[in-house]
């Protein structure tokens, strides 16, 4: 009612009819969306954006209006449109010819960063990813988000991403709107997404929008590419870890198109090179395979197929084991009339792994886990008069864990049969959002999400003790809602436009999480399993506050943001010191529940335009937790408080076939606890450590870089190549991975720090092709 | 199943360092935090009853740590209280009179006070229960185990009921091996086939180590649940720890209150012998 009050107060200045002028903004060259592209109407220095399925839409009172179309990397299109009715207009954009010259740049006035309501997110495309520089030369877009400020690797190599000090089982990574519970392959060198397959990344640091929940620290959404709808077209790669095969193209002209794309690795073809015997004849790969298809029903109806497959795999003698993700995802864009823009979408993720010992000892076994999601989601877009945009929505997923089974497989087996409970949930929300804009300098987005989680039986559940020893328990029956928790998270942000060109904006916002990872190892392994709230494990709840300066300048060629932020957690998850988290049927007892605290400043800069591109971040942040049970029940530094964050990318066109990328990271070492005594018993000496968290390894610093050279771009053949040379660590510092304690085998009253690092410096080479 | 996990992990982490390197490195750590060590045995034989104190040492020192003498130990059994003599050619190791015994199904409350505070404390206090002793050995054999190239030692017993906690150690031609805490294997049997060990491995020999007539004995015990864990997390901190597989570092428990360290444990342990065959 009081979202209705509003809209009729805003609605009253506008006493005649308005028309809506909507449509879609294409590339013209391949036909894919555009999202976020700028709808300007000069007369009125105000305009919108085209949303993630490029549709945009904007309420005007009937009037000639000068409407300039843009996009970054795209040349304008500007019309003159009379509006005198409901106007749907689809307009396609040329990407740029490559123009390097640094003053010459598109006049669009409008810019997201310092209007939109949304706080704290980032978006990156395919080509700002590809120029990164990159480990062993796969391009990856995890570890190029792990390049702005507020975000950081969980460990060295690894694809888990700490946000603002938070887990990274704290993240909801979503492609395509699947979630991704395992984004690592080679136990998380490298991620699972294909750049090739990917069109854009949008990381939202703790502000999500209504429409998304479930995770406190951040929402990666990852966008697959939609498939050229003009001609065909392929790209693809051989480098030293993997080879990559991408095609596209249409399979109805301007109508219906495809988009496939595969990789896969041959890392163990440099294990014929060991002379261990044992290790010769391993075998160790990744593979993935991205699609997806894309079919316009007709203007206001569009349909979309996509889906993932991948897979590790590793085998030995007498050990094997692989895990993966899948998902497949279809979306109905339903257009109900101008002004109300839908999308369903039916979803369904799993991640899975298995490990087994060698069929002929009475060890052997089949080990076996998995992850299941079912998704059905309705989101709405309302807009309902040119101030007021107003989304809303549902969604409900069905979590199917399957936390383990255990079996020998042998005759003469001794591992007798053992199995977790099967648990299942129900994970829904409502939400109701507007983004009302109030005068021409501010604007006001408010929203309330509602979620809702049951827990659903079959299952038996466990009643603990102080100490985590289960005492009784209850069995519940198939269908049984024995459990429910709910939750009112509100979304509020506020922009105060100074200039055409600067604003300050303030945000707020809670957010639930219901299911977490079971890990207590920094990087995480893809064996924690995932496990829901319960009557015993209450839901996270994270609420940060964050404010911000937002400039662009020479409109829009740079970009400059300052934001600081705040965050309380309730009911953060830790685990008992020893804790024992795998295969344990009673893992709620392993659990411990406290608070959590992050602050932090993050400075940007970044240049979007020329030949020179790329930006400078600075983050100061901490993070803490306090959980009874845990360091006394004391405060301690979380597992990724790490206050200083320094990052330089940089990319430089010298011309248009030859490019150099360079990235130099900063962070200072990630909290240990270390020993600070020993003691002596059963002949051994054995440590005495110190508080949680209260030393740090060494800090950590990096330097990449790369070289690109294409043949000419310009020339009308079928092929076209690309060589890179990256170096990853040019200056082979040596980053601590983890530091032991040994005993010297020469002298054994004698106790030394060694450290272990991964990687010296690592140059590839990497061949890339498109036709 | 949590040295099979332990395993698992082991490798997997083995594939990681196949691409790592190591080095010393210089850390700077924290000194002068000393609390009570307290190693303290009581069986039902003379094989294992003292109660050695030492003082905890700073981590990279060479020295031996420090013992403490002249403390007073008694250890109280419900009925009698014992008065514990230190040992004059050894400082800081504590014997029970001659003659006393620990019993299975029995607790022990070990009282120590100190001539001097450590730690902020003079007096210390642990209870320890012996686990009634239901196990036996029908026999022991050993076993090449083909894949890895070492002897198994396999063990044929009945599994008595409830829920056993168990420490195993290993003795050559009457000579303890497995002398050191990080060197005893401790296993549940929860995992496994419920009556009866039929040909359970649950010790392993390097190849080299055991000749041809030798004489290989197997020591089982019959220990506490705290006391196994107490076993686990030592052996589990005396390992290196890396990012993927390994929770942060923690304490290893103790029975000993007042912030001491170690334990006072009470067991009974039955073996049984075997001989290596000749080729």
């Amino acid at each position: 009612m009081l979202l209705s009050v509003c809209l009729r107060l805003s609605a009253n200045n506008n006493i005649k009819n308005d028309y809506s002028l909507s449509g879609y903004i294409t590339d013209k060259s391949n036909g894919e969306h555009l999202p976020g592209a700028t709808v300007y109407i000069t007369n009125l220095k105000e305009g919108t954006a085209s949303n993630v399925y490029g549709y945009y839409s904007i309420s005007l009172k009937p009037d000639t209006y000068n409407v300039v179309y843009s996009y970054v990397g795209y040349d304008d299109v500007t019309l003159k449109i009379e509006l005198v009715s409901d106007t749907s207009i689809n307009i396609e954009l040329m990407p740029a010819a490559k123009n390097l010259d640094e003053v010459e740049i598109t006049d669009k006035a409008m810019n997201k960063q310092v209007t939109s309501t949304q706080m704290s997110v980032t978006k990156m495309d395919n080509k700002t990813i590809k120029a990164i520089p990159a480990l062993l030369g796969e391009v990856d877009l995890i570890k190029a988000l792990q390049l702005l400020p507020g975000v950081k690797f969980a460990a060295e190599g690894s694809s888990g991403i700490s946000v603002r000090g938070g887990g990274p089982d704290q993240n909801l990574i979503l492609l395509d709107e699947a979630n991704v519970y395992n984004a690592g392959h080679l136990m998380g060198f490298f991620s699972v997404f294909n750049n090739d397959a990917v069109k854009s990344v949008e990381l939202y640091k703790g502000d999500l929008p209504a429409k998304y929940g479930g995770r406190l620290s951040s929402l990666v959404d990852i966008r697959m590419k939609e498939g050229n709808m003009k001609k065909f077209h392929g790209n693809g790669g051989i480098g030293m870890i993997s080879s990559r095969l991408m095609l596209e193209g249409p399979i109805v002209k301007d109508k219906a198109s495809f988009m496939v794309a595969g990789r896969r690795s041959y890392a163990d073809l440099f294990l014929r090179l060991s002379k261990d015997e044992k290790v010769k004849d391993n075998i160790l790969y990744f593979y993935d395979l991205n699609g997806k298809v894309n079919y316009r029903i007709n203007q206001n109806n569009h349909l979309y197929l996509s889906g993932y497959f991948g897979k590790d795999v590793f085998k030995s003698d007498f050990f094997g084991m692989n895990w993966g993700n899948a998902t497949g995802t279809l979306r109905w864009n339903h257009i109900f009339d101008e002004k109300l823009f839908s999308n369903f979408t039916v979803v369904v993720n799993r991640f899975n792994y298995n490990l087994s010992y060698k069929a002929d000892s009475p060890f052997a076994f089949l080990w076996q886990s998995s992850i299941t999601d079912y998704n059905a989601k309705g989101d709405f877009t309302w807009f309902a008069n040119p101030n007021n945009k107003v989304t809303f929505g549902f969604s409900t997923i069905y979590h199917d864990f399957f936390p383990g089974t255990i079996e020998g497989t042998s005759d003469d087996s001794f591992i007798s049969n053992y199995a977790l409970a099967s648990n299942y949930s129900l994970e829904s929300a409502l939400y109701l959002s507007n983004e009302q804009k109030i005068g021409n300098r501010f604007t006001i987005k408010y929203g309330l999400r509602f979620s809702i989680f049951n827990n659903i039986g079959p299952t038996t559940v466990y009643q603990y003790d102080n100490y985590g020893v289960a005492t009784d328990s209850t069995v519940y029956g198939k269908g049984d809602f024995y459990h429910t928790y709910t939750g009112l998270e509100p979304r509020i942000g506020v922009v105060f436009l100074l200039t055409e060109s600067s604003s300050l904006k303030l945000s707020y916002s809670r957010n639930n999480q219901y299911i977490q990872q079971a890990q207590n190892s920094l990087a995480g392994s893809p064996f924690s399993i995932w496990f829901p709230s319960s009557p015993n494990v209450k839901p996270q709840s994270a609420d940060q506050v964050a404010t911000g300066y937002f400039r662009n300048f020479k409109k829009g060629m740079f970009e400059a943001s300052v934001e600081v932020y705040y965050k309380s957690i309730k009911n953060a998850v830790d685990f008992r010191d020893f804790a024992d988290l795998l295969l344990n049927k009673f893992l709620e007892g392993q659990v411990l529940e406290g608070e959590g605290q992050g602050y932090g400043i993050e400075l940007m800069f970044r240049k979007n335009i020329g030949k020179l591109t790329g930006w400078v971040s600075y983050a100061y942040s901490r993070a803490f937790k306090e959980v009874e049970g845990i360091n006394d029940g004391n405060a301690y530094p979380s597992s990724y408080d790490r206050p200083n964050d320094f990052s330089i990318v940089a990319n430089y066109d010298l011309n248009p076939r030859i490019s150099f990328g360079l990235s130099w990271v900063y962070l200072t070492g990630q909290p240990v606890t270390f020993p600070v005594g020993k003691f002596e018993y059963g002949g051994d000496n054995i440590p005495v450590y110190s508080d949680r968290n209260s030393y740090r390894m060494p800090d950590y610093h990096r330097l990449d870089i790369s070289f690109t050279w294409r043949d000419d771009q310009t020339k009308k053949k079928r092929f076209h190549n690309e060589f890179n040379i990256s170096i990853y660590n040019a200056y082979n510092r040596k980053n601590a991975w983890m530091i032991n304690f040994q005993t010297d085998p020469v002298d054994p009253s004698v106790t030394y720090a060694e450290m272990t690092y991964l990687f010296g410096i690592v140059p590839t080479f990497t061949w890339n092709f498109r036709f | 199943m949590r040295q099979k996990t332990t395993y698992l992990m082991v490798m997997m982490l083995g594939l990681v360092m196949l691409s790592a390197c190591t080095e010393r490195i210089d850390i700077e750590l924290e000194e002068g935090y000393i609390k009570l060590a307290v190693e303290g045995y009581l069986t039902p034989d003379d094989s294992l009853c003292y109660v050695r104190l030492t003082e905890t040492g700073n981590y990279f020192s060479n020295e031996p740590v420090s013992v403490v003498s002249n403390a007073v130990i008694k250890v109280d059994d419900g009925t009698d209280t014992v008065l514990l003599h230190e040992d004059f050619d050894n400082a800081g190791m504590y014997l029970f009179p001659e003659g006393f015994n620990g019993q299975p199904e029995q607790n022990y409350t070990l009282d120590v006070q100190l001539p001097e505070a450590i730690g902020g404390y003079t007096e210390y206090r642990a209870n320890a229960y012996m686990p009634a002793m239901t196990f036996h050995i029908d026999s022991i054999a050993l076993e090449l185990n083909t894949s890895f190239d070492f002897w198994m030692l396999i063990l044929y017993a009945p599994n008595p009921p409830g829920r056993n906690f168990y420490m195993v150690s290993q003795l050559t031609n009457d000579s303890l091996v497995t002398a050191k805490i990080s060197e005893v294997n401790v296993f549940n049997d929860e995992y496994l086939n419920d009556e009866y060990f039929y040909g359970l491995a649950v010790m392993g020999i390097d190849k080299e180590d055991i000749q041809p007539g030798d004489k290989v004995t197997l020591v089982v015990s019959l220990i506490s649940e705290d006391y196994y864990n107490f076993i686990l997390e030592a052996q589990t901190e005396m390992q290196p720890h890396d990012p993927m597989f390994s929770g942060p570092p923690a304490n290893v428990r103790s029975n000993v209150d007042n912030d001491a360290v170690g334990y006072f444990a009470a067991f009974a342990s039955t073996s049984a012998s075997t001989y290596l065959k000749g080729k």
